[in-house]
């Protein structure tokens, strides 16, 4: 039998990076699982997890579930309730996606260069699907200076690749200020 | 320019893809007539005033129709293609 091994999606990357006041790491390996409720199932889906997240929204219940997309959250962690199945179509995403946190003073200086939304006006926690630079993103919002973002895992090395470009210019700004 | 996404609020138009004229939402049945088919793909017209555009909104996988004025540029609001039916 095959024995794969794991390895971080952010290998050879030199994380974390740390310029100025902003600081990127990456975002310890976690079970990702997609559910997508069923037609006519969000009701029950919603009592077996505890809720359903609307848009935007994060719900922490025994698991941290995330808004991602139209009938579409993610559950970060272990221990998804038994015979959710009934209500929702479930597919596992652990290894598809990359995430990095992005905190520090200058974290949202960092992202207003990348991100064209206001992040100012999200709640805590909250997620937004958007665009860093060209890359799909799923950004939760931790903390006025946290934010998790994750991306395809095939993109990790362009995530960190901008946001180190951007984390350079900000702390560069501030150097002349 | 900013677009009204029912699910996201209002985002900045790089996340949108335009389709066209909302009229590729009324789709013939099988049994239409050729004019139909015809009318559904190539025929628009090309309203000076409100109009109404098919976007998709890829961040989060919303089909909306866009209502739109083409004399002002004025954009007025949307729905979302799932709940208009």
């Amino acid at each position: 039998m095959i024995e794969l091994s794991a390895s971080d999606p952010f290998a050879g990357l030199h994380l974390p990076l740390v310029h100025g006041a902003a600081r990127l790491d990456s975002v310890p390996p976690v079970r990702i699982t997609a559910i997508a409720p069923l037609p006519g199932q969000t009701e029950a889906l919603a009592s077996a997890l505890g809720g359903f997240p609307a848009p935007g929204e994060v719900l922490d219940t025994t698991l941290r579930l995330v808004w991602v997309g139209r009938g579409q959250a993610f559950a970060f962690g272990e221990g998804l309730p038994e015979g959710l199945e009934r209500h929702a179509a479930l597919s596992d995403q652990s290894d598809g996606w990359a995430g990095a946190q992005l905190e520090g003073a200058d974290a949202q200086a960092v992202l207003a260069r990348l991100v064209a939304m206001d992040l100012r006006a999200l709640a805590v926690p909250s997620s937004v699907r958007t665009l860093l630079g060209h890359l799909p993103l799923l950004l939760v919002k931790q903390s006025e200076t946290a934010f998790d973002l994750w991306t395809y895992r095939s993109m990790a090395g362009s995530l960190s690749h901008e946001l180190d470009r951007a984390m350079r210019m900000v702390a560069a700004r501030r150097a002349l200020a | 320019m900013y677009l009204p996404c029912p699910c996201c609020g209002w985002r900045d138009m790089r996340e949108f893809t335009c389709i066209g004229a909302a009229d590729y939402c009324d789709r013939p049945e099988a049994d239409a007539p050729p004019e139909a088919w015809d009318n559904y793909l190539h025929l628009r017209d090309n309203p000076a005033g409100p109009a109404r555009d098919l976007w998709y909104h890829a961040p989060c996988g919303t089909w909306l129709e866009v209502a739109r004025d083409t004399v002002t540029h004025a954009v007025t609001g949307s729905t979302a293609v799932e709940e208009a039916g």
